[in-house]
């Protein structure tokens, strides 16, 4: 290895010198197993050397050549010297060149000669001891004495391995060797260079550098890739270059040549750089020849500004959006499934009428061409080569014209022919449907005379006009006819337009012309903030119980240019030909579609038409169009080569992916930093779903129900992801910390406050007025345990027996899934006093968030009856009765509440049920008195006032209402005071710009009898929208109010939105309506009611949540304190002493009572309300869906719960059920112990109805089991179950529920 | 896939006609990168020194992580001038390459502004203000830089530490 080295820093030009070989055809297999056998090798570089004698090639010394394929393209050469006279040598399997015999010995003697001359020459020389140290064989004394029998063995080992190699070289030898002579003199004249040999006999065996034959060399440099400069550089030479300035020469200013033979094109560019490195585009340094003041739209003047100015001009959401607008206008239908024979029919003439138009303009434009070109060759004066290209002109224009002609001709016999059928078809069938007529119009027009023949024949051509038609009363349609028109008024197209494959506007549900043309006429402004990749119009059908149904799809061309007058009438529509491959059956005469060989399928034509309203933004599509184009190769972002990983790979590395989940939530303070391993395998999966479990509470689970459930879910998730958005927005936004956190600043001080300071602060304690100690919030994952304290006090106007037999109510407080009972007490006023305490479980974290639980705490009060069971003959002396509970009402408290009033003292409004046979349920409200706390005391939370919110008012309104908020706070600290609130885009917004009268749906305004009456089902129609159910939900976290139409879309708000709903509705028929936002029970600080005023002077109180409404001087109204005032114009605070709403004054002149926002009542301010909304009909299908599953359900669950006997289902009692649930919803007074009276006959009769919201089924099954119904050991009782679904708007949905128990009578 | 780690601040800013400076910065990556921790853009606080240099020693801590080696992440720098009616202008642009070795590197980022016309150099030297760019296509866009005359302004001082991970797994050496 040694020489190796030494061998490869000579020049190129010796190294030929010094290795030589071949290579040969069979290689040697010695029972070592190893190595190709190279013939000789001569080493020891320089000639100059070996002169010198400096190598040391032995004949003992086997040249082990080995190649190791340490690279698949290159050999490494490795050759180990061994010393003189070791043994191991023989064994070896070596091939020398032989010679021819004569020579061999002369060659022989040489050999030896020079070797033992060397040695003697180097024996003792430290030279050698050098040598020997590296040839790693160590060389051992006795060597020297040995030499002399050595030698004759190696003799004959040489004679050995002549012969041997002979075996093997004698095919090559003529052509591998020079000729013997030359040899011959090679090593006479070299002898004469040499330093005279001693007498001894060599050891060195010299070998000579070989000729290669070039088959040979080929052979071999097939194996070796050789890389140089070369060819590349060679082939782009250019003599210019030279002489053109080198820094913008267009040549590579380095050579990659070696590089691009190594790795292959895929680097390179065409003239021989590196892709990607950017080439110079010119060769001349680029001096832009410009104007001083030129501009290039790339900088802008701007002033210095302060830095407030600053932030709000360049403000947070700096995006720029430009306008798409598309106008669609109708859909026509070449074949509908629909058609009728005639129908279809009736299609064709008017397209053929239409080509055929289309075609006469044509041929009437080439017409009047023909005659400009004429006339302009009679009238002027031309050389001759003009009238030349004139006539040319002419001769073209006629050939066009008769080309034209001859299909008008053919259009027009084709639309005669059509005709011809269609009035056949109309007499065979005696029947037009299709009211439309074709006339032939002759042509009277004179003749013209000069013209050509051919034109004369085109304008005195017949014409067709289309004709509407009245039907003819004689001829009334079939009833099949009549049924498929019927239906097709039932057909609806709607249009979807779906912008980068994300729905963004639905057109309305459109009805079918009697020409299968449905006509939207609208256009929709897209705001676009991102580059149209496709903007798609989907064609939507309904027809009856189907839903809806994709028809087709049609893309549409999204222009270029933007046009200033879009709208303009030269603008055209485009006609987009669609088509369906949706196959329908034959259907009441109908032809159907895609049926083979009977109908063809849905084919139409979708007119429409988009335009950009902003030029910028066209010519920036053009120009990544023209991008686009130029790289039409397979376009890849990240090219192959420079890739590293996959998409895949990378999307789906978890820890990447919980590393940069803990990033996000560091700011929403969801979860403590927790440990991420440092690969992939140590990361805890936990941090994946985390997420889906928190969801999945609150969905159902499983399979979706219905269509309702799977909206109200979509819904919900929407609303809970609107303000987590937020939250986190402003969570992320590290500007919400205002200067005063960052930075410290004491006062200066004064020299009042010097003195002051001396004294010390005041001590805060005294000994005889002891202070309270602040509760603290548990820190950290607190192990303490906490419980939900209820002491039950009293209840007031319960519902009471009929049979006037003494009431033993009690109290069941729920609690997730943990029950408590009160003792039973007596009285329709009961009067229990007694604690429950429930502990509360947390199982989201580890550490207890309250802000997490979303369970509530359920009271439901049950009279306890005793009743007789049937006597059982075999026990004697026993008496059976059963205890039953029945339910008397319910009213739950959001835990949030309870967590963020730390402690609920007051009245609770009870839901009681709708009706309850054998209970009288008073008109009044039903109460329970309650406290309910936390033990041990916790704080209620503290949330952080979002200072640095986006104003969406003018400064002047921001301002006043800072002032005004902060004015009402100095005096009552504890109301609420609420002037600005968060909408849907995170901008602040005065709360009187939600009011706004909105016309309500058509039920409410339908109800004619009285203004109480409407705003009863209005009341009740709110009241049945649901309840967002998120944690992000918790009071007093994010103040989001919805506009009207966002709520009803969404489907589901929390209290101030239906607050406002209702206020909005009212504002609409008139009533004066005022908003109340303050704390009650059980919303918690986050309730809002409508005062409502009616004519003669009767006010309500109305709690929009449950539908309850108070009087005024109600003291049992649980609104326990009202912070702020509402109203259209303006906002007041409420700086009365009192603020139960029972003990205010509402004149709101008076300025000492009400503190209003502004001065005067301002009516200039523009409300966030649409004006009016679009409500949507809940379909009549999904309520049959809805109404079916859920009485199959409740009848399933009804069975599970009732383990020891399968439930007997009375279906006269169902019925009579189901009549007053009717009638009820009806508001038609019903008289249930009347209608009771004949089942009563044979039964004992037990039935109770109850009306809620339909949020969603399990919600409603809960409430089903709180009934106790199923809880009847009576063997033969029989059950009884109605369900009454009252559809609003827009799927809010009231859910009124009956269930029966009977006892047959003995 | 490779990851780097970019730990540093943003120290200091020198030579600028004014000290009375502050520094807003984003962190540019290519296609093939990701931003798994830290923020990508920030702003340091408006230093008014006396000393020569504006001092900010703004922390800056990235994660990313790469399915390339193309779009290597720089960073961009505006300088503002707080001038002394308290209002702010543009003193200067820079981008400055992230350093692909680990280890710990100073990086000086020369920046510039745009120059105008006569009628604008007029405006900004008796109003205040100054040409401000578009958009950060320029700093983007050799060809559209070209376009531009500025002028010189001051440099800002990055000192930022690289760890870089599984770059040797594709056999790349950074």
């Amino acid at each position: 290895m040694e020489e190796n080295r030494e061998a490869s820093s000579v020049p190129t030009l010796h190294r030929g010198a010094r290795l030589g070989w071949t290579e040969e055809p069979r290689p040697l297999v010695n029972d070592e197993g190893i190595s190709i056998v190279k013939d000789k090798v001569i080493q020891q570089g320089d000639l100059n050397q070996l002169s010198e004698a400096e190598y040391q090639i032995l004949p003992e010394t086997s040249q082990e050549v080995e190649f190791s394929r340490e690279n698949t393209e290159e050999y490494m050469i490795e050759d180990r010297p061994r010393s003189a006279g070791s043994s191991s040598v023989s064994s070896r399997s070596s091939k020398r060149t032989s010679i021819s015999a004569d020579l061999s010995a002369t060659i022989r003697q040489r050999v030896r000669q020079q070797a033992t001359a060397k040695l003697a020459e180097k024996r003792g020389s430290v030279q050698l001891a050098k040598r020997l140290l590296r040839s790693q064989t160590l060389q051992t004394p006795e060597d020297e004495g040995e030499l002399e029998e050595d030698q004759k063995i190696i003799d004959h080992q040489i004679e050995e391995s002549i012969k041997l190699g002979e075996k093997y070289t004698k095919s090559t030898l003529k052509t591998s060797l020079a000729p013997e002579h030359v040899q011959k003199s090679f090593f006479e004249t070299e002898s004469v260079h040499l330093v005279s040999p001693p007498e001894k006999s060599s050891h060195v065996i010299f070998g000579k550098p070989k000729t290669i034959r070039s088959s040979e060399t080929e052979q071999f440099g097939q194996l070796l890739t050789s890389y140089g400069m070369k060819a590349l550089s060679m082939s782009i030479e250019d003599p210019i270059a030279k002489l053109d300035n080198k820094l913008f020469a267009s040549k590579p200013g380095r050579d990659y040549s070696v590089l691009a033979q190594r790795l292959g094109s895929t680097f390179f560019t065409s003239n021989g750089t590196l892709k990607g490195l950017e080439e110079f585009l010119t060769n001349k340094p680029l001096k832009l020849d410009r104007d001083e003041d030129e501009d290039f739209l790339l900088v802008d003047y701007s002033t210095a500004q302060n830095w407030d100015e600053w932030e709000k001009q360049k403000g947070r959401h700096p995006h720029r959006y430009f306008q798409f607008n598309i106008d669609v206008n109708r859909v026509e239908f070449d074949h509908h499934w629909l058609f009728s024979v005639e129908d279809s029919l009736a299609r064709e003439v008017r397209n053929f009428h239409r080509e055929f138009e289309a075609c006469g303009e044509r041929t009437l434009e080439l017409m009047q061409q023909f005659l400009r070109l004429q006339q302009r060759r009679d009238t002027f004066v031309l050389d001759e080569e003009e009238k030349g290209k004139l006539n040319e002109e002419i001769e073209q224009v006629e050939k066009g014209f008769q080309a034209e002609f001859l299909t008008y001709r053919k259009l027009a016999s084709l639309l005669e022919n059509s005709w011809h059928k269609l009035v056949q078809h109309r007499e065979t069938q005696n029947a037009a449907t299709a009211n439309l007529l074709v006339e032939k119009v002759e042509s009277n027009l004179p003749d013209f005379g000069e013209i050509p023949q051919d034109f004369q024949s085109f304008i005195t051509y017949p014409t067709f006009l289309l004709k509407e038609v009245k039907l003819a009363e004689n001829r009334k349609p079939g009833k099949t006819e009549a049924e498929r028109q019927s239906t097709m008024n039932k057909c609806r197209i709607q249009i979807q337009i779906f912008f980068n494959d994300i729905l963004v506007c639905k057109t309305k549900p459109t009805p079918l012309s009697n020409e299968f043309i449905a006509k939207f006429t609208e256009i929709y402004n897209l705001r676009v903030f991102e580059k149209p990749e496709n903007v798609t119009l989907v064609i939507m059908e309904r027809f009856g119980r189907f839903g809806w149904r994709e028809l087709a799809r049609v893309f549409v061309p999204v222009p270029v240019e933007a046009e200033d007058h879009p709208w303009e009438e030269s603008s055209k529509l485009e006609a987009m030909q669609f088509a369906s491959n949706l196959r329908m059956d034959k259907y009441k005469g109908s032809m159907g579609s895609g049926i083979p060989n009977a109908s063809p399928f849905i084919q139409g034509r979708l007119y429409c038409k988009s335009v950009w309203i902003d030029s910028d933004f066209g010519q920036q599509v053009r120009d990544k169009k023209q991008e686009l184009l130029k790289e039409s190769e397979a376009f890849e972002l990240i090219p192959s080569e420079t890739r590293l990983v996959s998409d895949e790979e990378f999307a789906s590395d978890i820890r990447l992916e919980a590393l940069s989940k803990r990033f996000a939530r560091q700011y929403g303070n969801k979860h403590p930093s927790k440990w991420i391993g440092l690969t992939s395998a140590e990361v805890d999966h936990g941090w994946l779903t985390d997420e889906f479990k928190i969801d999945e509470r609150h969905r159902t689970g499983g399979l979706e129900f219905s269509s309702i459930d799977v909206y109200r879910r979509a819904g919900n998730r929407y609303a809970a992801m609107i303000r987590s958005h937020l939250l986190e927005m402003y969570a992320r936004d590290h500007r919400m910390k205002n200067y005063n956190d960052i930075v410290n600043e004491p006062n200066l001080p004064t020299s009042l406050f010097d003195i002051g300071s001396l004294f010390g602060p005041p001590d805060l304690s005294r000994r005889l007025k002891p202070m309270r100690i602040t509760t603290q919030k548990p820190q950290g994952p607190g192990k303490s345990h906490y419980r939900l304290v209820v002491n039950v006090q009293s209840g007031v106007n319960l519902p009471e027996r009929v049979d006037n037999t003494h009431m033993q109510a009690f109290v069941d407080v729920v609690f997730q899934k943990q029950h408590g009972q009160t003792q039973a007490v007596e009285g329709r006023n009961a009067n229990w006093q007694q604690t429950i305490t429930l502990d509360i479980i947390n199982n989201i974290d580890a550490h207890l968030d309250f802000k997490a639980i979303t369970d509530a705490l359920q009271l439901n009060v049950y009279d306890q009856v005793i009743s007789q069971l049937e006597f059982d003959d075999r026990e004697p002396n026993t008496i059976h009765e059963q205890i039953q509970k029945r339910w008397l009402g319910s009213v739950s408290i959001p835990f949030s509440t309870i967590y963020s009033l730390g402690k609920i003292d007051g009245i609770l409004a009870i839901k009681p049920p709708l009706f309850f046979t054998g209970y009288k349920i008073s008109s009044e409200h039903a109460f329970l008195k309650v406290m309910i706390t936390i033990d041990p005391p916790i704080a209620s939370p503290k949330f952080s006032s979002y200072g640095n919110f986006v104003a969406g008012e003018s400064d002047a309104i921001m301002k006043s209402c800072a002032k005004w908020e902060k004015q009402c706070r100095t005096l009552f600290p504890d109301r609420r005071f609420v002037a600005l609130a968060n909408d849907a885009k995170g901008e602040r917004v005065l709360v009187t710009k939600f009011l706004r009268s909105i016309r309500p749906p058509r039920n409410i305004l339908s109800v004619s009898e009285s203004r109480e009456k409407a705003i009863e089902l209005a009341i009740h129609s709110v009241s049945c929208i649901p309840f967002i159910a998120d944690p992000v939900m918790f009071p007093g976290i994010l103040d989001l109010w919805t506009t009207v139409e966002q709520m009803l879309t969404i489907g589901c708000a929390d209290e101030e939105e239906h607050a406002i709903l209702l206020a909005c509705w009212l504002l609409y028929l008139g009533i004066s309506v005022v908003l109340l936002l303050g704390t009650g029970l059980p919303e918690g600080p986050k309730a809002a009611y409508v005062l409502v005023q009616l004519d003669n002077n009767v006010c309500w109180i109305i709690n929009p949540n449950d539908g309850n409404k108070y009087a005024l001087n109600e003291p049992m109204c649980p609104l326990i304190s009202v912070g702020t005032l509402v109203t259209p114009e303006n906002v007041y605070a409420n700086i009365q002493r009192g603020s139960h709403p029972s003990q205010l004054d509402f004149d709101l002149k008076k300025a000492n009572n009400w503190l209003p926002l502004f001065p005067e009542p301002r009516t200039d301010l523009k409300s966030v309300q649409v004006e009016s909304i679009d409500y949507n009909e809940v379909s009549e299908d999904v309520l049959v869906e809805l109404r079916t599953n859920l009485e199959r359900e409740i009848k399933l669950k009804f069975d599970e719960m009732r383990p020891y006997g399968i439930p007997q289902w009375n279906l006269m009692a169902s019925r009579l059920l189901r009549e007053i649930l009717t009638n009820m919803s009806n508001s038609i007074h019903v008289d249930v112990e009347s209608a009771f009276s004949q089942l009563r006959a044979a039964y004992n009769i037990s039935a109770v109805a109850f009306r809620r919201p339909y949020i969603s089924k399990d919600k409603l099954l809960e409430d089903i089991r709180n009934l106790n119904v199923h809880v009847n050991s009576d063997q033969n009782a029989q059950f009884a179950l109605s369900l009454h679904i009252q559809p609003f708007v827009n799927n809010i949905i009231s859910c009124a529920v009956a269930m029966a128990s009977l006892a047959p009578k003995a | 896939m490779a990851e780097v780690h970019i730990i540093g601040q943003i120290e200091s800013a020198q030579d600028f006609p004014d000290n009375r400076l502050c520094c807003r910065w984003s962190l540019q990556i290519g296609g093939g990168w990701r931003v798994v921790e830290g923020d990508t853009e920030g702003q340091t606080q408006t230093d008014l020194p006396i000393t020569e240099k504006a001092y900010f020693c703004h922390p800056i801590d990235i994660h990313l992580a790469t399915k390339s080696i193309q779009g290597w992440p720089k960073i961009h720098l505006e300088v503002w001038h707080h001038d002394v009616y308290g209002r702010q202008e543009i003193y200067g642009y820079g981008t400055a390459f992230i350093p692909t070795s680990p280890g710990e590197h100073v990086i000086t980022c020369n920046c510039w502004r745009p120059k105008g016309g006569f009628k604008d150099e007029l405006m900004q030297f008796f109003v205040g203000g100054g040409l401000q760019l578009r958009s950060p296509a320029p700093l983007e866009d050799p060809v559209e830089r070209q376009k531009l005359h500025t002028v010189a302004m001051g440099t800002v001082t990055l000192r930022l530490s690289i760890i870089t991970r599984h770059f040797d797994r594709f056999g790349i050496q950074c």
